[in-house]
């Protein structure tokens, strides 16, 4: 479908995860040392990003962001761009707002690896269930989170709200085989990678987004972006740097 | 009764119906305000909200990073450009809808009043979506427009160079009504006699509008334009629903800034530092206003 203005894939400037699976799936451990300090110096998330970043430079993918997309739905209906990287949560969209003529030309597909499929590893967004050391009902806690655990409720949970399961025993449901575009996403969820614990996570994936964004739009080179990012992401850290060496000195 | 205990009585009473608004203002501004000006000389974040022992004193530190920050240079740099052309372009446009609104010849004055002041009233979301489609690169009406007299196609809001300029009259349109009304309140006010002995000594339309309209509006002209000027380093709204401070932050402004640090990053101390900052910026910005239009009025 490439083309003049068509693409093979949009990846929004204004979205940090497609930047971030680049790093993730070249091997990436994002932050090093406990989560104290920046990797993206290293040879494996430069690796993703060189990669990612020739998806903008061959005009595979326009360098736009996803506000002057106006409306999703009908610029893929359009041709505008073939690919687009989303969770399920997107499924009953493109089934409603696509024309009923495109209905049948549409799929999904889990993500290639840079080294064959098992290489093809995505985010699994808000994954994790946590129980507070602090907490005045862990029993409680730890009974609710079996209960969502439970095959069956997670299975319930997709049909009211199209939630994806995340335990294999639920997704052997035949109404969830059945559907070939869900079997993508389920596909996806045997290879996925958590994004670092650590409180900062947010403001560091925005300024992954930020800082990708500088070189798509050719405002600055991908080195000196690797090395601000970098800069950027290791005086962020301090907090926890001196939370470390506290730890170890003792004092707690 | 003697007098002095009467005035004690009424002093007594006065502090009694002035009690609620000072304890509101006490306890809702100078308690935060003095709370923030603490914080901003600590590292209060995240970690702290959790085990408030992680807060260590930083001295100036917040305000000695604020001030190296290209980051803050950057929004500073934007809410300038705000300042400096958004607020002369308001009040030119207020002026000039006063003046229109306001003429002798005009007819349905208040349904023009009305339709002038709706987008003062109107949700700032419901108007950036609207806007959105208007400013859309290749589907827009602006553009469509601009197409036949061979410009663009612009791609307004996601090019780092128009950005600043859309949002900017995107902000004009959604504010001068307010400062109309001011306008028209202070064009009213002034006396018919002034323009009639104006035209006994043959002044034409443009004499009376720079010897009567434009003195006569002086105060209203102060207040305007220090309302408008500290409305302007405040904008927030109108680029963060519009860009997110995108493309490139180059639409990101301080206050903007303010906000991602301390409710998004939750680096409160980083956050009311800039907060002072700012304060202070906009104190000296009135101060030599109000000296400036002190003086134009006085000659």
């Amino acid at each position: 479908m490439v083309g003049k203005d068509k693409f093979a894939i949009f990846l929004p400037t204004n979205e940090w995860n497609p930047p971030v699976i680049a790093g993730l799936q070249a091997g990436s451990p994002l932050l090093s040392d406990d989560g104290t300090r920046a990797a993206f110096r290293d040879s494996a998330f430069r690796r993703g990003f060189d990669w990612y970043m020739n998806l903008y430079f061959e005009g595979l993918a326009p360098s736009i962001s996803g506000n002057e997309v106006a409306n999703l739905y009908q610029e893929f209906a359009r041709g505008y761009f073939s690919m687009y990287i989303s969770g399920p949560w997107q499924l009953g969209e493109f089934r409603n707002r696509l024309p009923a003529e495109l209905q049948d030309d549409w799929g999904t597909a889990p993500l290639p690896g840079p080294t064959g499929p098992a290489s093809g590893v995505s985010l699994a967004g808000g994954s994790s269930l946590v129980l507070y050391r602090a907490s005045k009902h862990k029993a409680e806690a730890w009974k609710l989170i079996e209960f969502l655990a439970r095959p069956d409720v997670q299975l319930e949970f997709w049909r009211l709200s199209g939630d994806l399961p995340g335990r294999v025993e639920a997704w052997r449901d035949p109404a969830l085989q059945a559907d070939p575009n869900m079997r993508a996403f389920g596909e996806q969820l045997t290879r996925v990678v958590a994004t670092p614990k650590v409180p900062e996570w947010e403001q560091i994936a925005i300024r992954v987004q930020e800082q990708v964004e500088r070189a798509v739009r050719r405002a600055a080179p991908p080195d000196s972006v690797l090395s601000d990012l970098s800069t950027q992401v290791d005086r962020m850290l301090e907090k926890r740097r001196w939370l470390h060496a506290r730890r170890q000195g003792g004092t707690r | 009764m003697s007098n002095a205990t009467s005035e004690r009585r009424q002093a007594s009473a006065a502090w009694g119906f002035l009690a609620p608004a000072l304890v509101l203002i006490g306890v809702f501004f100078f308690v935060p305000v003095l709370a923030g000006f603490v914080m901003s000389f600590t590292d209060f974040d995240i970690y702290a909200i959790g085990s408030p022992d992680t807060i260590r004193f930083m001295g100036f530190e917040n305000y000695r990073q604020v001030v190296t920050d290209p980051e803050f240079w950057r929004a500073l740099r934007n809410t300038l450009y705000f300042v400096v052309v958004g607020g002369p372009l308001s009040v030119i446009a207020s002026l000039s809808a006063a003046l229109l609104v306001n003429a002798k010849v005009a007819r349905f004055k208040g349904l023009f009043r009305t339709i002038y002041f709706l987008p003062v009233v109107t949700t700032m979301v419901a108007v950036a979506i609207v806007f959105r489609y208007l400013l859309h690169p290749k589907y827009g009406l602006v553009n469509r427009c601009a197409r036949v007299l061979h410009i663009g196609p612009i791609d307004w809001l996601g090019n780092p160079h128009w950005s600043m300029p859309a949002i900017v009259l995107l902000a004009v349109w959604k504010n001068f009504g307010y400062n109309m009304l001011i306008f028209i309140a202070g064009l009213q006010s002034i006396p018919d006699d002034l323009y009639e002995a104006a035209q006994l000594d043959g002044a034409g339309a443009r004499a009376q509008f720079v010897h009567v309209t434009l003195p006569s509006l002086g105060p209203t002209f102060l207040f305007v334009g220090i309302m408008t000027m500290i409305g302007q380093f405040q904008i927030f709204a109108e680029p963060y629903v519009m860009t997110q401070g995108g493309p490139l932050r180059s639409t990101v402004s301080v206050v903007m800034l303010m906000y991602e640090q301390g409710f998004r990053w939750w680096r409160m101390g980083y956050a009311t530092a800039i907060a002072f900052v700012l304060f202070v910026i906009m104190l000296i910005a009135t101060l030599i206003q109000m000296r400036l239009q002190g003086e134009g009025r006085k000659s």
